[in-house]
């Protein structure tokens, strides 16, 4: 937070203690990219690493998970996460593996389960899909799933978990952290680009 | 008729009356006591009333000792008519004279007489009757009396109270897992306990002057002795009994469950994660259990996860299991062979110890240990301290589409036989001439970082390049960098570490030649094994060079200036709205709390039980509030006008949470 201003919205990225947390690592700076091409928030132009069990979890609105192998929370994980959610955090988790009932997906939802409830797929109509750019047909398909890689599946739909009307868990299986893990310079090679849906992520997360 | 004839009929008259009186005093009586005890609630009133009631009645009956006297009988209508002047008395005391007689029957006494005794049993038939009456109607009336001396309720209206809701008596039976022993209590406002436990209300009355819901679902209610008795079992979540006597009268009662807690794991060795050249011998693996109930089993679980990139494979195990005898607390101890798990380098263990508890009921619950991981160290890290973030490498951009090329040429082998030969050989040439631009891209790769020139533009005219061996490609980077004699790197052993990440990638150069050859003559048949040899290649050259490090990965910071607003599409911000600072669940119940302060002192009934459903809420995630709800409706209900203001304070200040301190000085001391 060092160096932030206090109205500055600061991307997050969770460490937990198991699994590889930091497997997307350009992912934080690309996304930080998107908000200030597309929007006028007050971004700062570096993400933050926060661990799940420490109390500063509470100062980021939006918090971004994810990775590949088993994810188990500790007793101060879990106990952090739900009080997040309680207190009006949003929990982005993506699965960087892309299969159907992985590792990582298996023990995540578990956990999260645990936590908030089972996470029920999103509607193409939620207000996450039209938060700021609009998309129709719900989540955006990835790379990966066009071109057959992994599990030669597109994942139709998001799922999450709402709490009075807005979502405190936003699970995707698409592997985003895939798709948007490149330098934001690279975006220039793009002829569409494909990290918008993330800004429909941080506006919904900071107005809902 | 003489006058010593209708002395004798008034005397068996008189005898009959003063008995029927006697009677008569005494019901009312009986009757008099039964109805006061019934409108105040004293046990044995019914019975209380007929002694008294028999009491009253011998000591009339004794009245008729003086009837037995003749003479008495006509003193007593010598009082009532004096023209007589003795002479009834005197034909009483047996004496025989006609002039007598005569002058005894001179006036109708005996006329008088009857309308005396009918006189004399009027009020004691009132009597009768009106206690009567009492003694039927006395709840009813002492209701509608105590209803109309308190504010009505705001669950119940304004409706009589019956005695069936008077007393409530609670008795609780822990599920048998719990061993824990059964317990009782009165009038409670909340009952908490274990879920699953046997819990049984009962009171006295009419059973069927009552009914139950439990969360909105009926409850039946049974008769039990005198009295009535409610059965219920604790839910897993916090609900509401309500009570509902045939007067009006409701009464709730939370039902706030304990939930059987999960068993505390601690893993205590090994210590801390791990990362081991090589996975041999034994480790030993040790964790404390505590239980609030009582342990049923526990065992370490494992997590073998073997790959890397996006390609892992994973084995799942447990070792060291025991069955503990529902002790509070116990120790788990197993000492695990590194070498029969046979750990290659870059798998990771995962371990973490898991116990049960003996929760018959909605369990067993489950407690895990925070995860410990053993890593083994791949050779190619040993020297390895950090990892630069950079774009996404090529050959993963190859790989994809060299898939795609496999999914193109499978598709084209299936229908080859509907195709007539010009087509098929049209379409096998145009995924060559894809296949061809492919590799292209897989040599540019390998030459740009070997320091070399990239290969020829596509479609240009120069010579295509044929198949590499690593000594060409080497000779090759040599030439390109000017110098002469092949010693264009340090090389040890028989391999560069630069062959060694390249390599696959030239065997996917290589193989891509091959695939590409059969497209271009129509075989795609026979261009689907190199293919796939290629994108296997493909596949471990982007392995080899994609390591994931546990660590802070190096910061990249984005330059907001030169791309703020740069972005060709624009959104949608009209649909956007202020997000509400407080907790939305705090903010109802804070409203709720408001309504019920505002009803205080109108019906502190209506309030009371306002704040019961406010705790059945708070159950769940607010024990601190929950308890101070309690404490308030108690109060209430107790009408303890010294506790209710302290009850409603804790409430504030569970609500509000711990007070917030501020920097700086507040606007409202006045300053500019």
């Amino acid at each position: 937070m060092v160096g932030h201003a206090v109205s500055d919205f600061v991307f997050a990225t969770a460490q937990y203690e198991s699994g590889d947390w930091d497997s997307a690592p350009l992912v934080p700076a690309n996304i930080i990219d998107t908000i200030a091409r597309y929007t006028s928030i007050d971004v700062a132009p570096s993400g933050i690493i926060v661990p799940l069990a420490s109390p500063s979890l509470f100062r980021y609105p939006l918090v971004y998970l994810t990775g590949h192998l088993p994810v188990r929370f500790g007793p101060g994980e879990s106990a952090n996460l739900k009080r997040y959610a309680e207190r009006g955090g949003m929990l982005f988790v993506d699965d960087h593996n892309h299969d159907v009932d992985g590792t990582f997906h298996r023990t995540c939802t578990e956990e999260l389960t645990r936590l908030y409830g089972a996470p029920k797929p999103l509607p193409k109509t939620h207000a996450l899909y039209s938060s700021f750019f609009k998309f129709d047909d719900g989540p955006p398909t990835t790379s990966h799933e066009l071109n057959g890689w992994g599990d030669n599946l597109v994942h139709k739909t998001l799922s999450g978990v709402e709490r009075d009307g807005r979502l405190v868990l936003l699970y995707s299986s698409k592997d985003y952290s895939s798709e948007w893990n490149y330098h934001p310079e690279n975006k220039r090679f793009l002829s569409v680009d494909n990290t918008k849906f993330a800004v429909n992520i941080v506006v919904y997360a900071l107005t809902r | 008729m003489t006058a010593l004839t209708r002395l004798l009929q008034l005397r068996r008259s008189l005898v009959v009356t003063l008995a029927t009186r006697a009677v008569l005093i005494g019901l009312a009586v009986a009757l008099g006591i039964l109805a006061a005890g019934r409108s105040v609630g004293v046990p044995w009133s019914g019975s209380i009333g007929a002694l008294a009631g028999a009491i009253a009645a011998t000591i009339f009956l004794a009245r008729l000792r003086s009837a037995k006297s003749l003479s008495n009988v006509a003193l007593w209508v010598e009082e009532r008519t004096p023209t007589l002047r003795y002479a009834l008395v005197t034909v009483a005391d047996g004496v025989e004279s006609p002039i007598l007689n005569h002058q005894a029957l001179s006036v109708p006494w005996w006329t008088d007489a009857r309308s005396a005794q009918l006189k004399s049993l009027v009020a004691p038939t009132l009597a009768a009757l009106v206690t009567a009456a009492l003694a039927i109607w006395a709840p009813v009336i002492a209701a509608r009396v105590s209803s109309s001396a308190r504010p009505p309720s705001a669950t119940s209206g304004s409706g009589p109270v019956t005695d069936v809701l008077a007393s409530i008596h609670v008795a609780v039976t822990p599920p048998n897992y719990a061993g824990v022993a059964p317990t009782a209590f009165d009038d409670p406002t909340s009952i908490e306990s274990l879920v699953g436990s046997a819990i049984t209300l009962s009171g006295k009355g009419d059973a069927k002057l009552l009914t139950a819901s439990a969360d909105s679902t009926a409850r039946s209610v049974a008769p039990r002795g005198d009295g009535w008795s409610l059965s219920l079992t604790m839910p897993t979540r916090p609900a509401i009994i309500r009570l509902h006597s045939a007067a009006g009268r409701d009464r709730l009662i939370v039902l706030a469950p304990i939930a059987d807690a999960a068993p505390a794991v601690t893993l205590l060795m090994p210590a801390r994660d791990t990362i081991v050249r090589r996975a041999a011998g034994s480790i030993r693996l040790h964790a404390q259990l505590r239980d609030d109930i009582g342990l049923r089993d526990a065992t370490f679980e494992l997590v073998i996860t073997s790959g890397g990139g996006e390609n892992f494979t994973f084995r799942t195990g447990s070792v060291g299991r025991v069955r503990i005898n529902n002790a509070l607390e116990a120790t788990l101890d197993a000492r695990l062979s590194l070498d029969s798990l046979r750990l290659e380098p870059g798998d990771i263990l995962q371990l973490r110890a898991v116990a049960r508890d003996g929760n018959t009921v909605n369990g067993p619950g489950l407690g895990a240990s925070e995860t410990r991981a053993l890593r083994v160290a791949r050779a190619d890290e040993y020297d390895s301290v950090s990892v630069e973030a950079l774009p996404p490498p090529e050959e993963e951009q190859q790989v994809l589409s060299q898939r795609m090329l496999i999914n193109l040429t499978e598709a084209l082998v299936k229908k080859q036989r509907s195709l007539t030969r010009s087509v098929l050989v049209a379409e096998s040439q145009r995924i060559a001439a894809d296949q061809k631009k492919l590799r292209k891209r897989v040599g540019d790769v390998v030459f740009q970082r070997l320091g070399a020139e990239p290969l020829s533009e596509e479609g240009a005219d120069t010579p295509e390049v044929g198949k590499l061996t690593p000594e060409r490609v080497l000779a090759l980077a040599d030439s390109a960098t000017g110098n002469a004699g092949g010693n264009v790197m340090d090389v040890e052993g028989d391999e560069t570490p630069i062959l060694a990440i390249n390599k696959p990638l030239l065997e996917a150069f290589n193989a891509m030649w091959d695939a590409g050859r059969a497209l271009e003559v129509g075989e795609p048949a026979k261009a689907l094994p190199p293919m796939r040899i290629a994108l296997a290649a493909i596949q471990k050259a982007r392995m080899a060079e994609r390591i994931y490090l546990r660590g802070k990965p190096g910061t990249q910071i984005v330059d907001l200036s030169k791309v703020r607003l740069s972005g060709k599409d624009k959104g949608l911000s009209s649909i956007r709205e202020a997000r509400l600072v407080v907790d939305p669940v705090l903010r109802r119940r804070n409203a709720t709390f408001e309504r019920v302060t505002a009803i205080l002192a109108r019906d502190p009934d209506a309030a009371a039980d306002s704040l019961l459903l406010m705790r059945v809420e708070a159950l769940g995630d607010a024990p601190a509030l929950a308890t101070a709800l309690d404490e308030a409706a108690r109060a209430l209900r107790k009408r303890d006008a010294a506790a209710i203001p302290l009850a409603w304070t804790r409430v504030r200040r569970a609500l509000g949470g711990a007070p917030v301190q501020r920097a700086g000085v507040s606007a409202w001391l006045g300053m500019p």
